[in-house]
């Protein structure tokens, strides 16, 4: 079987995290507050890796029916903060999918499998 | 220091899944999949309410996460926390008008050395997310990192 690649691109907008952390309820502070977030070990606000995830998920369904998506596991490698460009390249073998995230500023931000049926 | 006597604690949330709220959740994602955000297109396709998209179990189990986050001795670690690992599990789908019961169960607790010698905990949570039907739409394994000093 043909493996089938794909790869997509996201900017994150320079307000993401205070958009999510709205839609999503995850306020900690660490998305939201610049000096919290250096305070704490951080190089400043990060973005919620339940987002990156998210984008992810919308890079794997691709506009497709959501119901294919049956499961994904990630793992966050790196912080993502406002104003990255993520690529996202996923392999898929059948339902078994492979993806990797990569900053364009450095080096990977998530990896990953998912099945798609 | 917080033990093992938190692991078996238990967080339980409802959230009643809205089509309003689903299209703030894909609009923030840029994401314009007419499975979400028509209503029509999803009618006429199997006559159902539209669909949530998978990630949003995020946000019907947020708060049970945020119950857990806010527990009085959990909550001390919050500065230093983040998301290590992620994992769901879907099992139904979930669409705008589902009510979805999440329990999240603290299910494992140990602690990691990293390269530098920085020796960091780790929480798993486990989450499982039912419908008013009750059947199982989602279960998920939250990993979360507490950094340390």
């Amino acid at each position: 079987m043909m493996a089938k690649e794909k790869r997509s691109n996201t900017i994150i907008g320079k307000y993401m995290p205070y958009y999510y952390a709205g839609a999503s309820l995850d306020f900690n502070l660490i998305h939201i507050d610049q000096e919290y977030a250096k305070a704490n070990g951080l190089p400043g606000i990060i973005l919620q890796g339940m987002c990156t995830m998210a984008l992810t998920a919308k890079h794997l369904i691709d506009n497709g029916n959501p119901a294919q998506l049956r499961s994904i596991k990630v793992r966050f490698l790196n912080p993502v903060l406002p104003e990255d460009e993520l690529i996202f390249d996923s392999i898929a073998n059948g339902p078994d999918v492979s993806v990797v995230v990569k900053n364009k500023n450095g080096g990977r931000v998530l990896k990953g499998k998912a099945t798609l049926k | 220091m917080l033990g093992d006597n938190i692991i078996g604690r238990k967080y339980e949330s409802d959230y009643e899944v809205s089509y309003e709220k689903v299209k703030e959740y894909v609009r923030v994602l840029d994401d314009q999949n007419p499975h979400y955000t028509d209503r029509e297109f999803v009618k006429s396709l199997d006559g159902g309410h539209p669909y949530a998209p998978p990630t949003f179990a995020a946000i019907y189990c947020q708060p049970a996460m945020n119950h857990l986050y806010f527990d009085p001795e959990f909550s001390k670690l919050v500065p230093r926390l983040v998301h290590g690992e992620q994992e769901y599990h879907f099992h139904e789908p979930v669409r705008a008008g589902d009510k979805i019961h999440t329990i999240a169960v603290i299910d494992n607790n140990y602690t990691k050395t990293n390269q530098a010698g920085k020796v960091h905990r780790i929480f798993e949570i486990r989450t499982t997310s039912s419908n008013q039907d009750g059947q199982t739409v989602c279960t998920g394994l939250y990993t979360l990192v507490i950094r340390g000093e």
